[in-house]
């Protein structure tokens, strides 16, 4: 059998590329909360191991300018209970400072929310984890924007949290929701089951561009 | 082979503490590769989930006699994924023929990128393997027959070495070789076919 590779003549170039190609696989996003659940209720934790820590420091410096955003952006959802933009800008405020990483390295290390399908390029990922937001679990990236500036972007479940409202704006034809908290923009877009969040100094128009990298099959 | 879960004994009595610290510093990390490798197998979220769940639980209940230093853990946990599988689709293989596929997370449909395949190949080979979404190379996979699939799972997908993925498959190193040339061609007959009623192949 080993024969293979002079009988058909196959190239090792092109072995080695489907096997490159088919190693990306390794990358794709998996939720592993309910495994987690499932795991946690039949092994005990070891004493000394720590869950993540939720977002305690956020009641520090920007909590002032967002807590006025947390009255606007209201809780008018019946159902799933909604972050407040602070929270987000807290997810923001953490993750732009993080030191890089790279994509597969954060993908191995932290899987990502179901739905959220990473397209950026390995050299635009500065950091990615899973963050603890209150009692939910979000799944975060952080890209190096062309101005160098940092966006984060954030994909949670409509099923478990939603995301801040915010006004509705339209861009390129396609309806976002945007919030502005001090010199943050919040972009977000609902797709399906998820909610993509795109935040930084950047203007609207170019974080859309990012979010369109994160569901490319967002339609209106 | 069943060495999965008698990894060299006799090996020292760990208190439950230990072995909760041991697991949850060597088995909790490579969940998430467990899970994506039980979802490429079982198509279904759920079934991936508590198939993985089954291994874990059962690396758990083996971890005491897991020697660290002589074995990859994550080779470990795929041998232990193989038996529970093998057992479980033995189990219910009579229900195999749903099809109700709830699968992994959601591949947005190809952005229909229909570049002509370029003439000077050597190299547009990576862009035009690039160009196909993971759902194609993932129906690929799931197209072909099951020795082969685990095969590329292992060594391509979960870079485990062909030692390790021919102990975890239970046969020679060069059988492992074998399946994966063949896998592979299958994965590229897929990608220019369509589909490949070849690549259920038979060795």
């Amino acid at each position: 059998m080993d024969n293979d590779t002079t009988q058909h003549g196959e190239s090792d170039a092109l072995q080695q590329a489907i096997s490159t190609r088919v190693a990306r696989l390794n990358t794709i996003p998996v939720d592993t909360t309910r495994l987690d659940q499932l795991l946690r209720d039949q092994i005990p934790m070891p004493r000394k191991h720590r869950p993540l820590p939720a977002f305690g420091w956020l009641a520090g410096a920007g909590a002032a300018a967002c807590a006025a955003l947390i009255i606007t952006v209201a809780l008018l959802f019946t159902g799933t209970p909604r972050l407040s933009a602070a929270e987000l800008a807290g997810v923001y405020q953490n993750l732009a400072t993080q030191p890089g990483v790279t994509l597969t390295q954060a993908t191995t290390a932290v899987p990502m929310a179901p739905g959220m399908v990473c397209m950026l390029k390995s050299g635009q990922m500065a950091s990615c984890c899973r963050q603890t937001v209150g009692k939910y679990r979000l799944t975060c990236i952080a890209v190096k924007s062309p101005s160098n500036a940092r966006v984060v972007m954030v994909a949670g479940s409509t099923g478990t949290v939603n995301c801040p409202q915010g006004q509705a704006v339209t861009i390129a034809g396609r309806s976002y929701s945007l919030v502005v908290s001090g010199h943050l923009n919040m972009l977000m877009r609902r797709v399906g089951k998820c909610w993509y969040c795109a935040m930084g100094s950047e203007k609207p128009g170019s974080l859309a561009q990012y979010l369109r990298q994160l569901a490319p099959n967002t339609r209106k | 082979m069943n060495s999965d879960t008698d990894q060299d004994a006799p090996a020292p009595k760990l208190t439950e503490n230990e072995l909760a610290e041991k697991f949850y510093q060597l088995v909790w990390p490579e969940r998430a590769n467990i899970l994506r490798f039980a979802m490429f197998l079982t198509h279904r979220t759920t079934d991936a989930e508590d198939l993985t769940q089954e291994t874990l639980l059962k690396a758990w209940r083996a971890l005491d006699r897991f020697q660290t230093q002589n074995h990859n853990t994550k080779a470990w946990l795929l041998t232990i994924l193989r038996n529970c599988w093998t057992d479980s689709f033995r189990r219910t293989r009579h229900e195999q023929n749903h099809v109700a596929l709830e699968t992994l997370p959601q591949e947005p449909p190809e952005p229909e990128r229909v570049e002509q395949p370029e003439e000077d190949q050597r190299r547009d080979v990576d862009a035009i393997l690039n160009s196909f979404s993971d759902q194609r190379i993932i129906d690929a996979l799931r197209a072909m027959g099951e020795d082969y699939r685990w095969a590329i799972l292992l060594v391509d997908v979960s870079s485990l070495s062909y030692e390790e993925a021919a102990a975890a498959m239970g046969v020679p190193v060069g059988t492992v070789r074998s399946r994966l040339f063949r896998g592979r061609r299958m994965v590229r007959d897929f990608l220019i076919s369509g589909n490949f009623s070849a690549a259920r192949g038979v060795e």
